[in-house]
């Protein structure tokens, strides 16, 4: 019986989520359901740092490489008629897989700064090498051609688009609450509390902290293939740091350390973003008091005073 | 006369320009309660870090069963069976006491990739962490997390920890170091226990727990072997009581 207020909150809001179009539809809204989808994106991608930060300790500020490198490349396949998902999606995740593998490898030889600095670094050289190239459209992006076809869904429909970014988010969120529970998530955290002691202990912790983080990409890197569905494009804002940032911030602003937390972040960021473009024409300023507002309150507070530091 | 469990020749690590151990060689018996003695700075701690494979050292052989280990990294010299513990416990401190233990089993780093089934179902190793946790006399404790330990029971959690580990050779860093005389009496006795079972190579700056617990006592002084020998020899060596005794004896 205690477990049952528990569960009811997910599941109330996990019934809210996936009715959403209807009630935009009702309300003759349904220009929101864009707004809706780009949440749901976003929160899997801010969950992959919950991820990386909650499990491992490890604070990452290059995620907009693997979002926005796996959202060029499924574009970018589209240009030559790989429409189907089925290949087209395994393929940009495989290739944000062997970049995070070397990038990881090189990068998690350091902590805390240095760890964060590292990672900014190789994001910034993807973001330059991806704009420089000139098949990738430079400063303008890259054309999605067609949203990719995933028979027996068809995500030229917004709808059904939404469904299916919400059904991999709580897939991937469901996905990790059971991993907290298992061996492998057991050893993750100790990595987090104590890197020496596990070592000590004769866990072998750099391919531990690798596969933590390759883990944590490819989940950027849906994100980032779902995005490009969402908005056509493949645009070098997903490659910029300020995306890495951002991704930072709404994993932080819900909780570093819940696997809810980035869930919680991007709704709290993109729906003050939405209103407050509405209310002002400085919406960056209301966004940066929000911020601070939130940082002075709890968790951001904590994570970055209390826990980064070790 | 039978080959030692650990061996080291000619050992050497320099911090820029302090040579922290300088050309040692040591034996360590197989069952052996081996005590480590010696001023501030003489290279105890350096000595437990090249051996855990903390620190790689600069020239010389550590062989493990013969076997050269010198290279090994870290976690292959915990699956050999050499285990430390840290002079300030490390510990997981929002972990319970009982999931501290529980890391530590054979079983969690075999299975240290399994992502399939809840930690909880192995209730094999539960029980076993929980019987380790008993035997240090933590058994109250188990649920607490290690952050609302006292002191002591860190350093007996520390200790429950290497033991669980499936250790055949404990490295301990000042075990007693921080405790009341009460809680020392008790951790000397738990150590106490491990004679014969396993081999410990412990450092301890008090040296009545020394003289007690100890088959054999090396001196380091300045990342040298001053002497070593069984209590009584050392007890009667006259560098020794110069060098290091003196003011105590």
């Amino acid at each position: 019986m205690k477990r049952l207020p528990h569960l009811l909150l997910p599941v109330a809001l996990g019934l809210f989520a996936t009715t959403v179009p209807w009630w935009l539809a009702w309300l003759e809204q349904d220009y929101y359901l864009g707004l809706a989808t780009r949440i749901v994106i976003y929160a899997l991608a801010a969950t992959s740092l919950n991820l990386l930060i909650g499990f491992s300790g490890m604070v990452g500020f290059g995620h907009a490489a693997f979002f926005g490198g796996a959202a060029y490349l499924s574009a970018y396949l589209t240009q030559y008629g790989w429409y189907s998902a089925w290949v087209a999606w395994p393929l940009s995740l495989a290739f944000t897989g062997v970049l995070a593998t070397i990038i990881g490898l090189f990068s998690l030889r350091t902590r805390g700064v240095h760890f964060i600095m590292i990672t900014l670094a190789f994001a910034q050289m993807i973001h330059y090498a991806i704009v420089a190239w000139p098949a990738a459209g430079g400063d303008d992006g890259l054309p999605l051609v067609q949203r990719s076809s995933l028979p027996p869904l068809d995500l030229a429909d917004d709808r059904q688009l939404y469904w299916l970014a919400l059904a991999l988010t709580g897939a991937v969120l469901l996905a990790l609450s059971y991993l907290a529970r298992t061996p492998l998530g057991h050893a993750w955290i100790g990595i987090r509390e104590n890197e020496r002691r596990m070592a000590a202990l004769g866990f072998p912790v750099l391919p531990m902290k690798l596969a933590c983080f390759v883990v944590s990409s490819l989940i950027a890197g849906l994100a980032g293939i779902l995005l490009v569905q969402q908005t056509g494009m493949a645009s070098p804002t997903h490659l910029s740091w300020t995306t890495s940032g951002q991704l930072l911030v709404m994993a932080l602003i819900g909780g570093a350390q819940r696997i809810t937390g980035g869930v919680k972040g991007a709704l709290i960021l993109l729906l003050a973003e939405e209103w407050l473009a509405h209310l002002s024409a400085y919406p960056h300023f209301w966004i940066g008091l929000l911020l601070l507002a939130l940082a002075f309150r709890g968790e951001l507070a904590r994570t970055i005073l209390g826990e980064k530091g070790r | 006369m039978t080959s030692p469990l650990l061996a080291c020749r000619g050992l050497c690590y320099r911090y820029g320009a302090l040579q922290a151990i300088a050309d040692l060689d040591f034996d360590l018996m197989a069952g052996e309660m081996h005590a480590l003695i010696g001023p501030n700075g003489a290279g105890k701690t350096t000595f437990v870090n090249l051996l855990s494979g903390e620190l790689p050292p600069d020239a010389g052989k550590i062989l493990l069963d013969g076997k050269d280990i010198t290279r090994a990294p870290m976690h292959e010299r915990v699956a050999a069976g050499i285990v430390r513990s840290y002079q300030i416990p490390q510990l997981f401190p929002r972990l319970s006491a009982l999931e501290n233990v529980a890391l530590a089993l054979p079983a969690r780093r075999r299975h240290r990739y399994v992502f399939w089934r809840k930690a909880s179902t192995d209730l094999a190793s539960l029980e076993e962490a929980e019987a380790w946790l008993d035997r240090v006399g933590l058994a109250e404790q188990v649920g607490l997390p290690a952050a609302m330990l006292s002191h002591g029971e860190r350093r007996r959690l520390e200790l429950a920890m290497t033991l669980a580990s499936g250790a055949r050779l404990l490295l301990l860093d000042e075990p007693l170091a921080g405790l009341s005389a009460e809680e020392s009496a008790q951790m000397a006795n738990l150590i106490a226990a491990l004679k014969e079972a396993r081999t410990v190579l412990f450092i301890e700056h008090d040296l009545d727990h020394v003289f007690r617990l100890a088959h054999r006592i090396t001196v380091l002084v300045e990342g040298r072997c001053l002497a070593s020998g069984d209590p009584d020899s050392i007890r009667a060596h006259r560098e020794v009581r110069r060098a290091y005794l003196g003011e105590w004896a």
